[in-house]
């Protein structure tokens, strides 16, 4: 950023009033008034001019800051990220950094990371000179200081300056890398195996042709990853998985297979170390190991491992396994044909009786994923049982997750033959305890409906249709006034007559149209139909129940009767504009004189769309 | 008195906690940037105020075991017919009897103050490892065999002790229990033993409890906590070259924020070696092994001691409650105060709150926030006790015939037609 | 140190920055010319579709909307009456999905008529969208919707319990919290439901034998720590018979018989209140004179509660939905400063 433009808003004397504030706030006792003050240095700074900053900011920042409290410590971090422009550019960009290096060795790991990132951010603005002479001192000294928290800070600075520095530097780096992963304190080790993927690619992306490929330092590299996977800590071995996935990348990238072999026997012994986090890890990562190894042979002997994980004694293993299936199936099934049917699906049967719920529940958002995997035949045989067993699980997710994605197996085999075997199933869970499940039972009727074609529907979902209207849940009624709205589109006005009306006209004749609540859902219902059926029908079918309902003493009715009229006069107007005027319209005049407010409000607005319509 | 100038009194009372310490400067102007660095404390150690000016009775209890507890006892002032209230306190680890030197202070002036004429007594002592009981048995490997078990017990016999020495005579008392931390754990198991009949009180003194009270301790935080101790425990020194450099010590890495609080505590908690340094009487560390017994399952005790012990929370700064709590602290089964940190000067919170206090200087106080702000508490004590003893008077008025709970309580229910 | 080690869910992001921009901004530049009601109407219909995705009111908005609402809640009486039918709810506490849950269950208001008793605000993370969304429901329909004053509705507790806090944390400063708990000294306390179903926050006071006794209150002021106005907010119905000290620290609790004499006196047929979490949602006592309701599920994230509404028809049927947390991507994890020391 050009230097000068800066200086040129330096403040004149009435501008200076609220910056005093803003460095009174930076004094508060109140750590909430600080935080706040501190997420407006930018501010101070601008006003203070370039030198000031420099001179007079900063050094009272470096001085201040470290007594703070996390939390402004936090947000200052973050702030003198930004501010190279504000101290003057490039090449004043380092007076930033000893103040940061002090952050950075912050216990608090959220603060430590806001001073790396800061520090990563000013490691871009500099020039190489500047990088060796004072960014790699700082690199060395907190990598060498003999506190842990310094290490850690030290491990996330290489990614920023690795690539920039000559090649003697860069080896002397990746040595001092070395030396992290191999740290006394598990925390270290950690900090450095987590950022190491990043390093890997960061290294790939340079360092990758035939000239430059000793830059990438495989040796190094290599051996950084030994020391990792035998990491007596599992919380340090497990991230050396993501290591692996870095290195595989890279090796594909090269085409360089010479060194699959013992990286894939690394990998096993991995998927079957004795930490349980280690082999979540392998489980969690799996598809994308697959894919890395890009490898045919590798892909068909891994599908023994993946069973065993699928048959892993910790519940977390299996969820993170049953999460990968769909996708390491498809990866199988390019290499053999029958793979998947003859090995996995066995596994897959045994996993959606598992003991644990919650791996039942990842298992059953997934597994319909399996369908178009293995086409119509075997899905029929051997996946629909599943689905059946699990539409009947204990537990709701379970059901939930099946029926939320039996999308997907409609594709593959067609509505008749799934609403065949999953019929009973359904009808079960249509009246789940969960109303979640209920709708989305709900959400699928269309669908079957479309389907099965009306003789079969009536007879099998016909009365289920009904029966939601009288839920005790709200949205279940929604749903379900929806979804007689578009059977009737399918059926045709007949049906819904026949089906539909009908049995609303037999439900008023009962109690239970002395409930406020049944008597709105059929108004709801009626408003909803009037779109899809002719006027005629309207008028003679709709209307009656609708303009009963005008005198009904609960005011909530009598405003839905307001509303629902506007909706029949938009209806029927262009054929039948005289029953808009004779009928319509006075009743929506009565209502605009109704006691109640709300009736009033719903009446009148109402009244002024229907005199817009007839004004045309 | 009039309830007016009664209210006034309270209210100063309550005030008389040290303000913050921390005054704001004058506003610099631009032109000087200001060094913010908090006021340097000028603590002075030079004349330590004695245990027995906050203890009458000083005495080493000791048991069949070889055990010698230092305990500390200030008697109740009482009208001659009326029966006593006592709090019994207990520390938590790492600290000693003297923690509550300042409570009980307080609670006299608070009294005085607010013209309530029975004085409740306190008394306290120092637990296993800890304080002069550690002193005496320095020599001992049991010193550090705090299980919680044994911490029970050692609590029991001491009750028991307590009680044929200083009471078994006159109107028997009202037990009000107080712990802090661990020594909240403790008590809240020592009752519900006794309630459930695990491991009974002798003499029926399980009758006489009408109140628990703990201090800062909330399992699932305490618990999570632990993990970070041995961390804490490393960074703090090992020695310190007098008692005024342990007292700033203290007061600097914000476990304590009230001075003259610390000058009473602090000094219990060291011993002088050979080479003239004050070293820790307990080294934490050894303790390690019993760290997760001492507070597991204390929310679902708490909560379940049954309503005829009245119970109170006091948390810092802080009012995360754990499942157990909380669901407690929703049906109703105790009553919460938080001392906390608020923003507001609003002047008149302290007068009306009812469940919760916040106050001015609340930046000010912590984890020993009866150190910290010990008029404060104290208050909040008695005004417990006055709700919840229910002989106990709370006025020496003589214009009302209600005087107590109890006569307050007849009083509704006898207009009601009901009886209770 | 791994001590919060909870995974962040993706709601915990701070997105809740009131919003500054579009039509909301346009409208709140100007006050409102409370005269003309389209106008007003416009408004609130605007605030109310902002709030129901959860996003808070800039501060002039909350100004504009509480100086409305106190205009129709001082109006409304100690012991507002109510019609049937009626939907009536508990404790909500800031759980906003969940009181979003509540009307997917119950039904949208002003469709559904409701009577909420209090406790809005504080523990929950969104205390500000939620009570924000009730105050605007009941200016745009007082009819439709009564809201009743609860124990946190006040200064002191919103200080402790997180309201306090999250209005300076949204807005910067402590305006709107001040704004909210003037506001909160206007709600009625009571409400009567057709002259049969007593509903309040927390129970009876022995100093309230009748009905009318609580209509002669002053209710316009903070929730006093004790008297009749601090008992209706505070107390608890009991197993013991009798008037009895709360374990809370405030307010009593009372037994059946004082329920049974209550309801006879007053010719009641039932009290309705929240104020205590009960894990079904609802739970009955004094052989079903006195019903407890607790409509904010798995209570401070933590509780594993049901929750509960009731639904009391034209002719009196009682209908209780039960209902679990909203599905979402999950609340926030408060980042907590875990104490050094804790011995």
């Amino acid at each position: 950023m050009d230097s000068t433009n800066h200086e040129t808003l330096k403040p004149t004397s009435e501008e200076l009033y609220p910056i005093a504030l803003l460095m009174d706030e930076l004094r508060h006792d109140d750590v909430a008034s600080r935080v706040q003050a501190m997420r407006r240095l930018d501010t101070i700074a601008i006003a203070l001019g370039q030198e000031r900053t420099r001179k007079e900011l900063i050094p009272f920042l470096d001085d201040v800051i470290p007594e703070d409290e996390d939390e402004v410590i936090a947000v200052a971090a973050e702030e003198l990220g930004k501010f190279v422009p504000y101290v003057g550019g490039r090449e004043h960009a380092i007076i930033l950094m000893p103040v940061l290096e002090k952050i950075a060795a912050c216990e608090e790991p959220i603060v430590r990371d806001k001073a790396v990132d800061s520090l990563n951010s000013i490691s871009e603005e500099l020039d190489e000179a500047q990088v060796l002479q004072d960014f790699i001192p700082l690199i060395q000294r907190l990598a060498k200081e003999r506190w842990f928290s310094l290490h850690i800070a030290a491990t996330g600075l290489f990614k920023s300056v690795i690539v920039k520095v000559p090649s003697e530097t860069r080896l002397e780096l990746l040595n001092l890398y070395h030396e992290l992963i191999q740290d006394d304190s598990p925390m270290v080790r950690k900090a450095a195996a987590s950022h190491l993927p990043r390093l890997i690619d960061i290294l790939a992306k340079h360092f990758k042709s035939p000239e430059n490929i000793n830059e990438f330092h495989w040796d190094l590299i290599t051996s950084m990853y030994e020391s990792l996977v035998n990491d007596n800590q599992d919380s340090v071995k497990f991230l050396s998985v993501d290591v692996l996935i870095a290195i595989l990348e890279f090796l594909s990238e090269i085409n360089e297979t010479s060194h699959n072999e013992d990286l894939f026997k690394s990998l096993i012994t991995l998927a079957s170390d004795p930490s349980w986090r280690v082999r979540y890890m392998v489980a969690d990562r799996f598809e994308k190991l697959v894919t890395s190894f890009n490898d045919a042979q590798y892909t068909i002997k891994l599908v023994s491992n993946l069973i065993s994980l699928m048959k892993d004694n910790e519940a977390e293993v299996r969820k993170a396994i049953a999460k990968q299936l769909p996708g390491v199936c498809k990866l199988a099934n390019t290499c053999d044909r029958s793979i998947v049917l003859r090995s996995i699906v066995p596994v897959v049967s045994q996993l959606s009786m598992d003991e644990s719920e919650t791996v039942r529940s990842a298992l059953a958002s997934e597994v319909t994923g399996l369908a178009p995997i293995l086409g119509k035949d075997a899905t029929i045989d051997h996946l629909l049982p599943i689905f059946v067993e699990m539409l009947k699980d204990d537990y709701s997710e379970v059901r939930l997750n099946i029926i939320s994605n039996l999308q997907l197996v409609n594709e593959v085999i067609g509505i008749q033959l799934l609403s065949e075997s999953l019929l009973p199933a359904i009808t079960a869970l249509a009246n789940d305890k969960l109303w979640r499940v209920r709708l989305a039972i709900i959400e699928q009727i269309p669908l079957l409906a479309e389907q099965l074609g009306v003789a079969f529907f009536d007879e099998a979902l016909g009365q289920l249709c009904m029966e939601w209207l009288w839920d005790p849940v709200y949205s279940i009624r929604e749903a379900a006034v929806i979804n007689l709205r578009s059977l009737t589109k399918n059926f045709g006005e007949e049906w819904c007559k026949e089906e539909l009306i009908k049995r609303i006209e037999t439900k008023k004749q009962t109690k239970d149209f002395e409930n406020f609540i049944c008597r709105i859902t059929c108004l709801f219902a009626y408003t909803k139909l009037i779109p899809v059926v002719s006027s005629d029908t309207v008028v003679s079918e709709l209307y009656p129940l609708i303009d009963e309902l005008k005198d009904d003493h609960v005011p909530n009715i009598r405003f839905n009767v307001a509303k629902s009229l506007l909706v029949l006069a938009q209806k029927v107007i262009s054929i039948n504009r005289e029953f808009v005027v004779s009928k319509i319209k006075p009743t929506l005049e009565l209502l605009c004189s109704d006691e109640d407010t709300d009736v009033k409000y719903f009446a009148e607005s109402s009244l002024q769309s229907v005199n817009v319509l007839l004004g045309k | 008195m009039s309830e007016l100038a009664n209210d006034l009194l309270k209210k100063r009372a309550r005030q008389l906690d040290p303000p913050s310490r921390f005054s704001s400067e004058e506003a610099d102007s631009l032109g000087q940037l200001p060094n913010f660095r908090k006021n340097e404390l000028h603590l002075s150690t030079q004349n330590l105020p004695d245990i027995t000016s906050f203890f009458s009775q000083l005495e080493v209890f000791t048991n069949d075991n070889g055990y010698k507890f230092q305990t500390y006892y200030k008697p109740p002032r009482n009208k001659v017919d009326d029966s006593s209230v006592i709090f019994v306190m207990h520390h938590g680890a790492g600290s000693s009897g003297a923690t509550f030197a300042k409570l009980a202070l307080a609670i006299e002036t608070q009294c005085e103050m607010q013209s309530i004429c029975n004085v409740p007594g306190v008394f306290t002592f120092d637990m296993r490892g800890h304080g002069r009981t550690g002193l005496l048995n320095s020599s001992s490997e049991e010193n550090n065999k705090l299980s919680f078990d044994k911490l029970c017990d050692d609590f029991r016999l001491l009750l028991q002790w307590f009680h044929e020495r200083y009471i078994s005579e006159g109107p028997p008392p009202s037990y009000f229990f107080v712990g802090h931390s661990l020594g909240g754990s403790i008590l809240t198991k020592v009752i519900s033993d006794d309630v459930n009949k695990n491991v009974c009180l002798e003499k029926n003194l399980g009758q006489l409890i009408a109140g628990l009270v703990m201090i800062d301790i909330v399992e699932d935080t305490a618990v999570k906590a632990l993990s970070a101790m041995n961390s804490y425990l490393n960074a703090t020194p090992k020695q310190f070259p007098s008692i005024e450099h342990a007292v700033r010590w203290h007061i600097d890495s914000n476990l304590l924020h009230n001075h003259d609080s610390s000058l009473i505590s602090v000094p219990s908690l060291f011993t002088r070696t050979e080479e003239g340094q004050f070293k820790w009487i307990i080294d934490l560390r050894k303790t390690e092994t019993f760290w997760q017994e001492w507070f597991k399952g204390l929310s679902s005790r708490f909560v379940s001691i049954p309503n005829r012990v009245s119970k109170l929370l006091i948390l810092a700064n802080n009012d995360y409650l754990d499942k157990d709590l909380m669901i407690g602290q929703m049906q109703g089964k105790y009553q919460l105060v938080v001392f906390h940190n608020n923003q507001l000067k609003h002047v008149n919170t302290l007068t009306t709150a009812t469940q919760t206090i916040p106050s001015e200087d609340a930046s000010d106080l912590g984890h020993f926030v009866h150190e910290d702000i010990p008029f404060k508490v104290a208050a909040c004590l008695l005004d417990f006790v006055e709700r919840n003893d229910y002989s106990f008077a709370s006025s020496n008025s003589s214009s009302s015939n209600i005087k107590s709970q109890v006569d307050l309580l007849t009083a509704l229910n006898a207009k009601w037609g009901v009886s209770q | 140190m791994d001590l919060d080690s909870d995974i962040q869910m993706e709601d915990a992001v701070e997105q809740t920055q009131p919003e500054t921009t579009g039509k909301e901004t346009s409208l709140s530049q100007f006050p409102i010319n409370t005269t003309d009601p389209t106008t007003q109407r416009n408004t609130l219909d605007g605030w109310i579709e902002q709030l129901s995705q959860c996003k808070p009111l800039s501060e002039d908005s909350v100004k504009q909307l509480c100086a409305m609402a106190v205009e129709v809640v001082k109006g409304e009486e100690n012991v507002q009456p109510v019609q049937v039918p009626v939907t009536i709810c508990g404790d909500i506490h800031g759980q906003f999905h969940d009181l979003m849950e509540l009307f997917k269950i119950g039904g949208p208001c002003p469709d559904t008529n409701y009577l909420f008793m209090g406790d809005y605000v504080d523990r929950g993370y969104y205390s500000v969208e939620t009570v924000s969304y009730l105050v605007a429901m009941k200016v745009r329909y007082p009819r439709r919707i009564t809201i009743l004053r609860g124990n946190h509705e006040s200064r002191q507790i919103t200080q402790v319990y997180g309201f306090y806090d999250e209005c300076f944390r949204k807005y910067g400063s402590a305006n709107v919290w001040k704004m909210f708990t003037d506001l909160f000294d206007y709600f009625p306390i009571t409400a009567l439901v057709d002259n049969s179903i007593f509903c309040l926050h927390g129970g009876l006071s022995p100093m309230i034998e009748s009905i009318d006794q609580v209509r002669e209150l002053n209710r316009i002021q903070e929730v006093p720590h004790e008297g009749p106005m601090c008992d209706l907010l505070w107390s608890d119905p009991d197993d013991r018979g009798g008037w009895g000290i709360s374990p809370r620290g405030a307010g009593f609790t009372f037994g059946q018989d004082i329920s049974e004499q209550f309801n006879h006196t007053n010719g009641l047929s039932l009290i309705a209140r929240a104020h205590q979490l009960v894990m079904e949602g609802y739970s009955w006592s004094h052989q079903d004179l006195v019903v407890t309701i607790f409509s904010a599920p798995n209570y401070c994230y933590r509780c594993g509660n049901q929750a509960a509404i009731m639904e009391v028809d034209e002719n009196h049927n009682r209908d209780f939905l039960q209902y679990d947390p909203s599905v979402r991507p999950g609340e926030p994890t408060v980042t907590r400063k875990t104490p050094d020391y804790f011995l």
